[in-house]
């Protein structure tokens, strides 16, 4: 069976062209189509390491491609390339098991980032099996998880933003870490941080609750490995005042769900794929 | 057809006019004609009574014809219309007129009923029966008195015997006077108390015009203006508050309310901008994506296996504007995203208080001094608590970044204005930074102006706008090049509103 690293499904020719050759270009190999219907043919005929899909395509949508893998082959991380990066995309994208998605326009950079990260949680077999994440924070309060893409720690007014599985140890080596500052305002779902890695790529972190930026992690500014080493604790981004805690908690899942979700996947896993 | 109102109000004055100068005439004419009445009774009786006293010499000495002659002496005098003596057997015994002497009167007429109505004549008449009022054929009004001429012991003792001394009367003296020129009087006194009512009512009627013309006529006539105006779409139209009564107090109203509708209008206006930039907003994001995503994708990997050189740079400049593009999208899908404030009781004060915490270690690092003042025992107005902080937050970033050098300070203030319609919680954040250019002034709130050129996507006063006009509220922006910039933000105050005292 032929194998792949990448299937690309976008149905806008001069951005499947464009991914297609910047993939290609960095020694991937790519399989393309621009409709659902042709990439389950194509992933029952040969296997791809990781799913890369746009949302909004003729006829079946990239939901249900993601369903219908995260479904099948729940171990392949798919990335949605959302259309118009409503908060809406990219919290049903999360909620529906997606590894993380890439809003339009991106550029090179910031592809590679998520393409990499994939790629490396697909190395590591299962990124759904990854070391799972701690419950608690290290203050006491539970951790609220962005799928596997951030987490929040609420407690006193106050909420502590840090990244997930799907960036912790999968980064490679940190460049630069920019994250908004002090007074910035923050917004679910759209990116508070941007991490530039020496592999020239761009890995951009979406903010679990809307908010305004009330502290940075100073220790994080001076060793920005921690992110890798220790996401959950040491390792937070920004501490930021919610302004909308209440309806917003509701997009972010207490890992006693996410735990039983993963242990749904892995019962996946076992199956054999039924493309 | 129009009755204008000042027509009715005459006409009501007219009519009541009329009804109470009518009763006051008529009593009034009824006392003169009864004062009138009395004056000729009592004259007529006393004219009677010389007449009767004049012939009583003679009459004991019989002498007839001294008798006759000062009858006809009296008769002559204008206004007697009748003068004759009559014996108790109704034979005319003396008249002015002697052709009519020896003549006879019917006891049974109007005349000689007053005494002969029994079989038996009376012998003594009371004064008010004496007298009586009558018409004559010519439609004269006359007043008659009868005087009896009593037998006295002189006349049946005098010498000629003409009288038994048993007789009580011996005959009447019958004297009618003309009443035609009392008559004239009183009808000449009633034209002219007519003749007065109705010049008093013309005069009144004159003058109520005049002065309701003065006093309602004219403003009511101005107000009509103006609402006229008004409703053409001259929203600044005002008019004169020259006194204190009611109608002054409407035109102040009037101008209040007009003021009112030139702000709703505004906010209106700018809600409606805001709202379609919203949807085309959401419309160009929608249709740019794809084609930017093409611009990017292939810029930017063109730059990734550039070599150094011109190209490269060039490739660099398209990415980085092509960024920009994208940064311009982003910044209208967020202004875009507003969402309807959460609205529940809110301390304005603690709001403050939070907002100024968020940004507290940025304007440390800044070396920004704040000074507030809060009026304490503010009421809790209906309001989204973060909605406002993030009016807040966005109004002292803005300060913070309007600071050049020098000595920098940022005053904050809260409280309670009265405005038209309620009371309103008035916050300021006053900075002593660069300000703002006055051609600027006016689109500070207009999504995507900004003079930050390195930061900002120019949709904060934006969003701020949006918030505030969300609560009902106003905001306002006063600068001056150099000296720095106030932002007034008003919040209307809920009728149900409760006073707390503000946390520190």
């Amino acid at each position: 069976m032929k194998s792949y690293d990448v299937l690309l499904v976008e149905d806008d020719r001069a951005v499947q062209e464009a991914a297609f050759r910047i993939l290609r270009g960095e020694g991937l190999s790519v399989d393309r189509t621009e409709e659902v219907g042709d990439a389950v043919a194509k992933m029952r005929n040969a296997e791809h390491r990781i799913v890369l899909s746009d949302l909004m395509l003729p006829g079946f949508s990239g939901f249900d491609l993601l369903d219908r893998v995260a479904n099948d082959r729940p171990h392949v991380p798919v990335v949605l390339i959302t259309g118009y990066a409503t908060i809406e995309n990219a919290l049903h994208s999360f909620e529906r098991g997606a590894f993380d998605f890439l809003p339009k326009p991106f550029d090179v950079a910031e592809l590679l980032g998520v393409v990499r990260r994939a790629l490396r949680a697909d190395e590591l077999h299962s990124w759904t099996a990854l070391a799972p994440a701690p419950a608690i924070g290290p203050r006491g309060e539970p951790l609220r998880f962005l799928g596997q893409h951030a987490w929040a720690a609420v407690a006193g007014g106050r909420a502590v933003f840090g990244v997930a599985e799907a960036f912790a140890g999968l980064l490679g080596e940190i460049r630069e870490l920019r994250v908004h500052g002090l007074g910035e305002m923050v917004t679910q779902g759209l990116a508070f941080a941007e991490i530039a890695t020496t592999d020239d790529a761009i890995h951009r972190v979406w903010a679990p609750l809307s908010g305004t930026v009330v502290e940075n992690n100073s220790e994080l500014r001076a060793n920005p490995d921690l992110l890798n080493s220790a996401p959950f604790s040491s390792g937070w981004l920004a501490r930021v005042v919610p302004a909308a805690l209440e309806e917003q908690l509701d997009a972010l899942t207490l890992r006693a769900e996410s735990r039983a979700r993963t242990t749904r996947s892995n019962g996946g896993k076992e199956r054999r794929w039924s493309f | 057809m129009k009755i204008r109102i000042i027509h009715r109000v005459l006409a009501a004055v007219v009519a009541v006019s009329v009804l109470v100068l009518s009763v006051s005439a008529w009593l009034s004419s009824r006392a003169q004609d009864a004062a009138l009445s009395e004056r000729v009774e009592r004259h007529a009786l006393l004219l009677s009574e010389t007449i009767k006293n004049s012939m009583r010499h003679a009459m004991l000495l019989d002498e007839r014809e001294m008798v006759q002659r000062t009858v006809e002496a009296i008769g002559a005098q204008r206004g007697l219309d009748q003068l004759r003596v009559v014996s108790k057997d109704g034979t005319v015994v003396f008249s002015p007129d002697a052709t009519l002497v020896g003549s006879h009167v019917d006891l049974r007429s109007e005349t000689c009923s007053v005494c002969h109505a029994g079989r038996d004549p009376a012998v003594e008449l009371p004064n008010e029966r004496r007298i009586r009022q009558f018409v004559d054929a010519t439609g004269t009004r006359r007043l008659g008195v009868i005087t009896p001429i009593e037998n006295e012991p002189s006349c049946s003792q005098a010498a000629c015997h003409a009288h038994a001394p048993g007789q009580r009367v011996l005959g009447v003296l019958d004297v009618a006077v003309s009443l035609a020129d009392v008559d004239r009087e009183v009808a000449s006194s009633r034209s002219f108390t007519i003749g007065l009512s109705l010049a008093a009512i013309a005069a009144i009627s004159a003058l109520l015009w005049a002065i309701f013309h003065r006093l309602v006529g004219r403003p009511v006539g101005r107000l009509l203006a103006a609402t006229r105006a008004v409703a053409a779409g001259d929203l600044s139209y005002r008019l004169p508050v020259r006194r204190t009564d009611e109608l002054s107090q409407l035109a102040a109203s009037f101008n209040e309310m007009t003021v009112h509708l030139a702000e709703a209008r505004h906010q209106v206006y700018q809600s409606n901008k805001l709202a379609s930039l919203g949807r085309l907003a959401a419309g160009i994001a929608h249709e740019i994506n794809n084609p930017l995503t093409g611009v990017l994708t292939y810029s930017s990997f063109l730059l990734k296996r550039a070599a150094d050189g011109e190209t490269r740079q060039d490739l660099e400049t398209i990415v980085h504007e092509t960024k920009r593009c994208r940064e311009i999208v982003r910044g209208l899908l967020d202004f875009a995203r507003q969402v309807p404030p959460k609205k529940s009781p809110t301390d304005v004060n603690q709001v403050i208080a939070r907002a100024l915490d968020i940004v507290d270690n940025q304007l440390k690092v800044q070396n920004i001094q704040v000074t507030r003042s809060l009026r304490e025992d503010l009421p809790r107005i209906h309001a989204d608590p973060n909605q406002l902080q993030q009016v807040l937050v966005n109004l002292l970033v803005n300060a913070a970044d309007a600071f050049v050098d020098g000595n920098r300070q940022i005053f904050l203030s809260s409280e309670l204005v009265p405005g038209a319609s309620g009371q309103r919680i008035e916050v300021k954040v006053i900075d002593n930074g660069c300000g703002i250019a006055e051609q600027n002034l006016g689109k500070v709130f207009e999504p995507f102006f900004t003079t930050k050129d390195r930061k900002g996507t120019g949709l904060g006063l934006a969003v701020v706008w949006g918030i505030v006009s969300e609560h009902g509220g106003t905001i306002e922006v006063d600068s001056k090049v150099g000296r720095g910039t106030t932002f007034t933000v008003r919040l209307p105050v809920d009728g149900g509103g409760t006073a707390v005292r503000s946390e520190p």
